[in-house]
């Protein structure tokens, strides 16, 4: 919270903003204390030129993507220190195009004030390979204390979709149907297999865009988690399908399963389609925080809106959360 | 070139023992809530926000709440999050969700893949997925 704006004011309020302990030794050429006015070391100071002063850092944007304002993978120490406030502004996207780091990694006691979006990434499509588990969209670090998260109105926190599952084929193999990839860009499944070679699925959506389409006019590509495919060999042809591909919008429509094949993709707030008959086929990808939708293998479950790693946190919700918290 | 039944993301040599993963499956879905929900006690307002610890319920705690506490519950399937809510809606939430599991896990199906006979053309190597309906009545799981 910021300092006052006008009346007394004491050192120890001030080292207090900074995000030091109140009634600790300080000083006005502390580091951090002239850091809430931007002084530099030796200059001279009045207390008034604190007045309103927050340990408060608004996200600025790196370059934009398709048009949206974004950081990929931030690390709150990067931004704030001890005690100050991570502020998201609206329609700022925070994202991450790996499924083991978070859009957000909180490493530090700090408030979070989300007004734009935060999302995992989303899990890739089942192929030969099993679906994705989708990836978190905040982590705080193990032993971090004194985090709060606002997640304020119209803001998102979303986890990735899980990839979907493919045809899980039994027996000696041959063509698999591929999964659709989850929601936060996760790639569709490769067609092809065993003998055949692959075709590459559809790529992950960029920012406030849909999933690429599988290849060989399968797996319509998802807004949400992309629709799963199918493939076959047509009487020795070797017409191989792949998934589509999961998009990343904010709530997001799922992508359609290829007609006669795979499982249609998640919707937000939606688990990805199932396909079971009349043959193997590839299940759809999962919409955001939820499970890709299973083929003949299961589908990849949903990252987790907030991972704690076991420490105790605050949250306040006026906007939507999709995924564990 | 082989016959497999697959129940509940499982694979089984036989229909017999399928089957009887059915019987187990159903006393998990009346039982095991855990199978398919997350549900934490949070302590807190909406303005001051809300304590989330990290220590999850039991399914023993889930099927026997506290009316004078307050829950956040949520679903890994469909990833959907509800907070702050009562005992009795947290037990509104156990059945929604178990509906959503129940469906994406197909719990009413039987899958039996065959790959020993379908060489036609358009689905060449591609494995006949056919659907069996269980002995264990489980429509009204979904």
């Amino acid at each position: 919270m910021a300092l006052q704006t006008s009346g007394r004011i004491s050192l120890n309020q001030i080292h207090v903003e900074a995000g030091g302990t109140s009634g600790t030794r300080s000083s006005m050429s502390d580091s951090d204390i002239r850091g809430l006015t931007g002084k530099s070391a030796g200059s001279r100071m009045s207390f008034s030129e604190w007045y309103g002063a927050a340990n408060e850092v608004s996200v600025t944007s790196e370059a934009t993507i398709n048009g949206q304002s974004n950081r990929k993978q931030m690390l709150a120490s990067d931004f704030v220190s001890a005690g100050g406030t991570l502020v998201i502004p609206a329609n700022f996207w925070v994202w991450s195009d790996s499924l083991t780091t978070a859009a957000l990694t909180i490493d530090v006691s700090c408030t979070v004030k989300n007004s734009g979006k935060i999302i995992g990434m989303g899990g890739g499509g089942g192929d030969t390979t099993p679906a994705q588990t989708g990836g978190y969209a905040i982590k705080i670090n193990s032993g971090v204390t004194g985090v709060t998260i606002q997640n304020l109105s119209g803001a998102y926190i979303a986890g990735g979709g899980g990839g979907g599952g493919d045809q899980g084929q039994p027996g000696d193999g041959g063509p698999r149907g591929s999964g659709g990839g989850g929601a936060g860009g996760g790639e569709g499944g490769h067609g092809g297999g065993n003998a055949h070679a692959y075709v590459a699925g559809g790529a992950g959506g960029i920012l406030n865009a849909t999933g690429g389409n599988g290849s060989g006019g399968a797996g319509g590509g998802g807004a949400g988690g992309g629709g799963g495919a199918w493939n076959h060999d047509g009487g020795g042809n070797d017409i191989m399908y792949s998934g589509g591909g999961g998009g990343r919008i904010l709530p997001g429509v799922g992508g359609s399963g290829q007609s006669g094949g795979g499982g249609t993709g998640g919707s937000a707030g939606n688990v990805g389609g199932n396909y079971t008959g009349p043959y193997a086929r590839g299940g759809g990808g999962g919409g955001w925080g939820a499970n890709g939708g299973n083929g003949g293998a299961s589908g990849g479950s949903g990252g987790k809106a907030i991972e704690d790693s076991g420490v105790s946190y605050t949250l306040s919700n006026s906007g939507t959360i999709y995924g564990g918290t | 070139m082989t016959i497999q039944y697959r129940y509940a993301n499982t694979f089984y040599d036989t229909e017999n023992d399928a089957q009887d993963s059915v019987i187990d499956f159903k006393a998990r879905l009346d039982n095991n809530p855990t199978d398919w929900m997350t549900v934490k006690e949070i302590i807190g307002s909406q303005e001051s926000g809300w304590q989330m610890n990290p220590i999850t319920l039991t399914d023993e705690q889930i099927n026997n709440l506290d009316d004078t506490k307050v829950y956040m519950a949520y679903s890994p399937v469909t990833g959907e999050n509800y907070m702050p809510l009562t005992a009795s809606e947290v037990t509104v939430k156990v059945t929604e969700f178990r509906r959503a599991y129940a469906n994406w896990i197909e719990a009413d199906k039987i899958i039996k893949y065959d790959d020993t006979a379908n060489n036609d053309a358009e689905n060449y190597q591609q494995p006949l997925a056919i659907v069996i309906t269980p002995n264990q009545d489980m429509t009204g799981y979904l």
